[in-house]
């Protein structure tokens, strides 16, 4: 055997293992023994990656805003939701090492091309978060600022649901006061059990709105 | 008729030509399956109503208008489990986007509704309810021995006759009514939206009425058998039923902003708990 059979039978090697005339290939060769080595290392270290596959859809909302208002890809339509592709996010496509290295290319090529144009065409806006959050504050009159996660989760709902965004706003104003008042109130008697029991229920009241925006999403 | 004018007839003419026109872009789907006792119904639609009620017999059925052909109605059983949902074929928002769902289930089965404009109603049922919507209104009545979970963001919650439950309301501002609600376990939380308690709190149950900012009223009768204890942190408290003071409490009682205290024999324990709104208690 030489080293083009041997590395044209390398998938099914690398899976199920080979037989004997390959292996003494494999004893015999380095070029292809350090390529079935080095092929395992990336298989194994892609296993890693598997937590990630289903990455938070503020993720995928965050580079599909990026991309649409870079006019790279076009809007949803209408109220159809963004989903990640199934196919990328499929466990059984994720198996293997070569879609995990797919994914995370096609991943960082996005991020490098939101990086790009932000970077060549919009100095003041350095990061995709501020990106993203500038017009959905923008867009919905309140006097309250909000934080990085609550302007990602305004995002989703901005492009899922444009019409529920003061809705969600509102509510997000709402739901952040009251976790204020509980929070300065523990903060200044840490033995009230009752404001304690607020600062939870507030808490449990923003993972509820968080829940339905994502639900909105798709997720 | 005879003396209908010219114009007047070709207006007749013309409404029944839009009247069959309309009917004629709905298209109704009916779907119908035969379930074992215990089956779980679960309905998702993203525009529009969903009515669901218990009946007799081991059959869900599932009937949806649809009003364009950019949505689809998606009906399917596996195993025990029903489940329907709206297809989006293609962009579509108002009335396109919207569907009518109306849903007969054996009345023991559980069902799970996620419809976030509503309405959502659901009655007779003997099974575990879930329903979830962001404004959509609720109203779920006549369910006993069951867990009911609701969660709206704005919509309002309306309870009514359900008995023996565990029931647990959240909502963000959309206001809360429980009329003859009882059960070993009652949980309703909601941002600035109000609470509305109308009943006697059954024999022996745990309730924990709570907000941020909305008032909460409580009308319970004289015959009522309750632990209750009330306090709102920067709002205020009333109390207009007599209650008898408990000799040993770790609540500490604040006029104005706290009260606790025992009618008969004390069977349910009520908490009534908000920041800044407005407790009321009231005798009926």
């Amino acid at each position: 055997m030489n080293c083009a059979e041997f590395q044209r039978l390398l998938p099914n090697i690398i899976e199920s293992g080979g037989n004997a005339e390959e292996e003494a290939h494999l004893r015999s060769c380095a070029v292809c023994s350090d390529l079935v080595q080095d092929l395992r290392y990336i298989a194994e270290a892609g296993k890693l990656l598997l937590p990630m596959q289903d990455p938070s859809p503020r993720v995928w909302n965050g580079i599909r805003g990026a991309l649409e208002r870079e006019g790279l890809v076009r809007p949803p339509a209408g109220t159809v939701r963004f989903r990640p592709p199934a196919a990328v996010l499929s466990p059984r496509r994720w198996a293997t090492g070569g879609s995990l290295l797919a994914f995370a290319a096609m991943l960082l090529f996005a991020i490098s091309v939101i990086w790009f144009r932000n970077n060549s065409t919009r100095p003041a806006s350095p990061t995709l978060t501020a990106s993203v959050s500038a017009p959905v504050a923008a867009s919905v009159p309140s006097a309250a600022p909000v934080d990085e996660d609550d302007a990602q989760m305004l995002s989703v709902v901005q492009q899922t649901s444009p019409a529920e965004l003061a809705s969600y706003r509102e509510n997000l104003d709402t739901v952040n006061a009251y976790i204020r008042d509980a929070r300065r109130t523990v903060e200044q008697d840490p033995t009230d059990m009752g404001a304690r029991g607020h600062l939870i229920r507030a808490y449990d009241q923003k993972a509820l709105l968080y829940e339905m925006a994502m639900y909105r999403s798709g997720e | 008729m005879e003396r209908m004018s010219s114009g007047a007839k070709w207006s007749l003419v013309a409404a029944g030509v839009l009247t069959v026109a309309a009917y004629a872009a709905d298209d109704r789907k009916e779907c119908r399956y035969t379930v074992a006792p215990g089956a779980s119904v679960v309905v998702t639609n993203e525009s529009g109503p969903v009515d669901v009620k218990g009946s007799a017999g081991h059959q869900v059925v599932i009937v949806a208008t649809t009003h364009s052909d950019k949505v689809e109605v998606d009906c399917g059983q596996a195993g025990n489990r029903i489940q329907a949902s709206t297809h989006f074929l293609q962009r579509a928002d108002g009335p396109d986007s919207r569907v009518e769902y109306q849903v007969l289930v054996p009345s023991d089965a559980s069902v799970t509704v996620r419809a976030p404009s509503g309405p959502i109603t659901a009655e007779k049922l003997r099974g575990d309810v879930t329903v979830e919507g962001d404004a959509a209104q609720v109203d779920v009545r006549d369910v006993r021995n069951a867990h009911v979970h609701v969660r709206t963001i704005s919509g309002p919650v309306t309870l009514g006759g359900i008995n023996n439950g565990h029931v647990e309301v959240t909502s963000l501002s959309g206001s809360v009514q429980l009329e003859a609600v009882s059960g070993p376990k009652v949980a309703v939380n909601t941002a600035k939206g109000s609470i509305r308690y109308k009943g006697d709190f059954g024999e022996g149950g745990d309730y924990m009425l709570v907000n941020h900012s909305g008032d909460i009223d409580v009308v319970l009768p004289a015959f009522a058998s309750v632990d209750l204890t009330a306090r709102s942190i920067t709002g205020s408290v009333e109390n207009d039923f007599p209650l008898q003071q408990k000799p040993h409490s770790s609540f500490v009682p604040s006029p104005g902003r706290a009260f606790a205290g025992t009618s008969n024999t004390g069977a349910s324990s009520v908490q009534l708990r908000s920041f800044s709104g407005k407790i009321r208690v009231k005798k009926r």
